[in-house]
């Protein structure tokens, strides 16, 4: 288990060089962006002051040299200043980084909460009522782009029927709990109900193959409930193939949460990569690149860990 | 299964008949309509007035420039249908050599191929393609290719799976000891059998780009106005007061959207329920 | 004279199969078990003796199997009246089932000692202390050596025929007096199917409590069964002391079941086999069910089902049983 974690923990660090690396190159290619951004128009610097300032940002050099930089500096803890911002990029994260990560893992807690039970009983009478509108359900969730459902949401609950606030994470002057869950609710529902379909499929597959085994039997044969045998028995079972297939969604999710918050004016990060792609702003776009792929890649190994954790026949190998 | 069998097991899917009539009636509209009726979606109608409610002149109002929206969403439609329909056939001329080669020879390939697509598939795909679209600059051509190579990971995975469990069956073997060479043995053996999930996961591709496309000309990085889309229709939703009080702007492009998403999917799975009801895609 | 156990009557179980029409799969059914016997049910995969089993024990296929009539009358009590509540309370605490496939019978991602627990849990109150030593116990009972380190092991750590032993001890936990044992040993090695049948038959006759061993092999029901009862598409075809069917098999395809025993004190060229198919569900003949494959069939046996013969407890479904029979010219 130990050299198993390991391994991932390496390759993880490994795809992460990677993302980083191929986002650097792709950036490079846009001609002169920081002095774009910084000066205006490049007309109103002179040949000299523009061959001076690209020299200050170190423009100059070869691509793979810069990167190589910028990766020196990450790991001394130096992610670059915004072009655009002009402060530091780790400052301007650590200040949006909390509220993505409570509209995520809310978004996330409740995929979890309610596709797994939907996904079983879905999988429990195939082909019933119930499955059915599930898997109309899922199909709405999957086939609804993001922006959409926002919009609309935006309009009925919040223009319509005035019931959620359709703009940021407070009040003006309100910063209690109920304020900040009143804000909370519609964004992160949006991206639940985006992420839940798959969710939904998932766990039904793995329920139908879990509902075939004969240890379902066994269960009934010893006088379980039927909410023991498909629950304890069935979906606990289910439950390490779906946390897998989970690992595929963590990336979709973060996107979603990126337009969500844009269109909801959450401050946080995946708001702050729109703007900074927007800008062309390249140190902060990095910067949220890493922590967007670290947020991933260690989201990966702790669903790995899990697995590991839920099923005895991983972990004893 | 002959091409007749096909479609008769085909035309019992009751979703996937409502899918495709309704792709078809949808292409039909939004290139014949605006040509026989000598709509125009580019010049702005001022006595009409701005974000102008629907009425008999401008069957859906018009937008913030005063350009009819009923000739904009139909001509949006060809841009969605369009990148629906070429961003899946260049994923696919990435992904299906990129996993037959990983599969079949294994090694060194498979790594390279693998590693990659795991680095593809680490990063969220919105912003990747946002990333890449605002460097090589917003276009039709610029979304399509983008879209299209952006989806090359899951067909290149799902060629793998298949050839992988291709390779396990004995015919393999027998058509190596006759002393076929790869090239043979992959178009003749391999590919056969790969190309139904991957003529499958192809519908359910088209919907995914056309959601890709529409998320990325809502957030300005798409198709750029006056050229008309979808997505670049809805972008006008962003400012509060379009929203709030003038639905007729966004609703109409939202709703068909959402539609054609779910058209391809039904048609995705009419598919995969002819060719294999037990086929992961 | 021991009092009789179970008493099924004419049990009728139904398939739901998707818009088609319901199937017959077990039909009209009867047979009867007093304490302390075994009933060997013998027939083809498909023949309805596992689903006459799991009628008996309610564990019919979820939404796809009932019970269409007859009664099971277990102790006294119909089964078939009772509620899915009542009957919860009688599975596992009087009546027991194992199944074929011990490596997947157990659940894999629970220790051995939290199943057994569960199992205890349901019928009775005790501590997980209580809970631990009764299993334990139970465990060494059925031949499992070093048994508390066992039960803090998961069931992938187990060998094939281990696992079977910890079945039979999980559904002896609550002392029931009915074990369905549902092809125990067909997917063990041959060695080790005798261990188990030997157990079963020791802890029978140590419990006390009835055994109904399905097999599709007359080899086991030979050493390890008091009655017999040859099911063959969905009906029985013959019934009777294991001495009687062994010595003098009335039925056809009874005695070629008989004589597809391989034998290790008998010099035969070839095994006997049975050619042809069983009939398909929802196609069966109106006369006998067995017809197509029979060697000895006439024009009536196609036309009606046969009429049982008895020779005192001893009964069979064939026309050609009965010594009067003549067929017609």
């Amino acid at each position: 288990m130990a050299r198993y974690l390991y391994e991932r923990i390496l390759s993880a660090l490994l795809t992460m060089f990677f993302v980083t690396a191929i986002i650097y190159l792709i950036l490079s290619l846009i001609q002169g962006s920081a002095l774009t951004v910084m000066g205006g128009s490049g007309s109103e610097m002179s040949a000299a002051e523009y061959e001076a300032a690209r020299r200050a940002l170190g423009l100059d050099l070869p691509v793979w040299l810069r990167y190589a930089h910028w990766l020196r500096d990450v790991l001394r803890g130096d992610l670059g200043s915004s072009y655009r911002y002009g402060v530091p990029v780790g400052e301007v994260i650590a200040q949006r980084f909390g509220s993505s990560a409570l509209l995520v893992g809310t978004a996330i807690l409740f995929t979890l909460l309610l596709g797994l039970p939907v996904g079983v009983m879905a999988a429990y009478k195939p082909g019933s009522v119930w499955d059915r509108l599930s898997s109309f359900f899922a199909l709405a969730g999957f086939s609804a782009p993001r922006f959409i459902t926002c919009i609309a949401c935006i309009y009925v609950f919040s223009f319509k029927l005035r019931l959620a606030p359709p703009m940021g994470m407070h009040n003006a002057g309100n910063a209690s709990l109920l304020d900040l869950i009143h804000h909370l609710i519609m964004p992160s529902a949006i991206i639940t109900f985006g992420a839940m379909g798959y969710m939904i499929k998932q766990t039904r597959g793995a329920c139908l193959e879990v509902f075939q085994e004969d240890y379902l039997k066994t269960a009934r044969a010893k006088g379980l409930s039927e909410v023991e045998v498909i629950f304890k028995h069935g979906l606990r079972t289910a439950l390490a193939p779906i946390l897998t297939q989970m690992m595929v969604q963590v990336p979709e999710i973060v996107g979603s949460a990126a337009i969500v918050e844009k269109i909801f004016g959450w401050p946080g990060i995946g708001s702050l990569m729109l703007d900074a792609i927007r800008n062309r702003d390249t140190p902060l776009i990095m910067g949220v690149t890493l922590v967007i792929a670290s947020v991933v890649l260690v989201a990966n190994i702790l669903l790995d860990l899990a697995y590991g954790l839920l099923d005895p026949r991983v972990r004893y190998r | 299964m002959n091409h007749r069998g096909f479609w008769n097991k085909f035309r019992q899917s009751r979703g996937a008949m409502i899918g495709l009539c309704f792709l078809v009636a949808e292409a039909l509209a939004v290139y014949l309509l605006p040509a026989i009726f000598h709509m125009d979606p580019v010049s702005s109608d001022v006595q009409a007035g701005f974000n102008a409610a629907p009425s008999a002149a401008h069957l859906l109002g018009t937008d913030g420039a005063a350009r009819d929206l009923l000739a904009r969403t139909l001509c949006g439609g060809r841009v969605s249908l369009l990148v629906g329909v070429a961003a899946p056939l260049i994923s696919v001329s990435i992904g299906l050599p990129l996993g037959l080669a990983a599969g079949y020879y294994r090694g060194v390939v498979e790594m390279v191929v693998m590693r990659l697509s795991d680095v593809f598939m680490s990063f969220p795909d919105i912003l990747l393609s946002l990333i890449l679209v605002s460097v090589i600059g917003p276009s039709l051509g610029s979304l399509i290719g983008v879209i299209g190579v952006m989806g090359w990971t899951s067909i290149a995975r799902l060629v793998y799976a298949n050839v992988l469990s291709i390779r396990e069956k004995e015919y393999i073997n027998n058509a190596l000891s006759i002393g076929r060479n790869d090239f043979e043995i992959l178009s003749h053996e391999i590919l056969p059998g790969v190309l139904s999930p991957v003529f499958v996961s192809l519908s359910f591709l088209s919907g995914n780009a056309v959601l890709q496309e529409s998320g990325l000309s809502f957030l300005g990085a798409g198709i750029r106005p006056p050229q008309a889309s979808w997505g670049g229709i809805i972008f006008a939703a962003q400012d509060l007061s379009v929203l709030t009080r003038m639905p007729w702007i966004w609703a109409p492009s939202g709703i068909l959207i959402v539609l054609t998403v779910v058209a391809f999917q039904f048609v995705g799975q009419g598919l995969r329920d002819t060719l294999d009801p037990k086929m992961t895609v | 004279m021991p009092e009789t156990l179970l008493e099924v009557r004419n049990l009728t179980v139904n398939l739901k199969l998707g818009n088609r029409q319901d199937v017959t799969a077990v039909d009209g059914v009867s047979f009867s078990l007093k304490r302390g016997e075994t009933l060997g049910i013998v027939g083809e995969s498909g023949c309805g003796k596992t689903l006459t089993a799991s009628a008996v024990i309610g564990l019919l296929p979820p939404y796809t199997g009932y019970i269409a009539g007859g009664e099971i009358l277990f102790e006294g009590e119909d089964l078939t009246k009772k509620t899915a509540r009542q009957m919860r309370a009688v599975r596992g605490a009087k009546i027991s089932m194992i199944f074929q496939d011990p490596m997947s019978s157990l659940n894999p991602v629970y220790r051995i000692g939290t199943q057994m627990r569960e199992a205890l849990r349901v019928h009775r109150d005790v501590t997980a202390k209580e809970a631990r030593e009764i299993s334990a116990e139970m465990l060494r009972k059925v031949g499992i050596p070093l048994p508390e380190t066992r039960l803090r092991e998961y069931p992938h750590q187990l060998s094939g025929g281990q696992r079977q032993r910890v079945m039979i001890a999980m559904s002896l936990l609550s002392n029931p007096s009915l074990l369905i044992a549902d092809e125990p040993t067909s997917s063990l090695d041959v060695t080790i199917q005798a261990q188990i049948l030997d157990l079963i038959r020791a802890l029978r006759d140590e419990m006390g409590m009835s055994v109904m061993l399905i097999t599709h092999d007359m080899g086991v029901v030979a050493g390890n069964a008091d009655k017999v009862m040859v099911m063959y598409a969905g009906k029985v075809v013959e019934y009777g002391t294991v001495e009687e069917i062994f010595t003098n098999p009335l039925h056809p395809y009874t005695q070629r079941l008989i004589g597809s025993i391989p034998r290790l004190d008998m010099d035969v060229e070839y095994l006997s086999t049975i050619e042809g198919m069983v009939p398909p569900l929802g196609q069966m003949p109106k006369g006998c069910r067995f017809c197509a494959r029979c060697p000895l069939h006439t024009g009536a046996c196609q036309e009606q089902p046969p009429p049982p013969f008895r020779i005192g407890e001893h009964v069979t479904f064939c026309r050609r049983a009965n010594p009067d029979f003549r067929p017609p010219p």
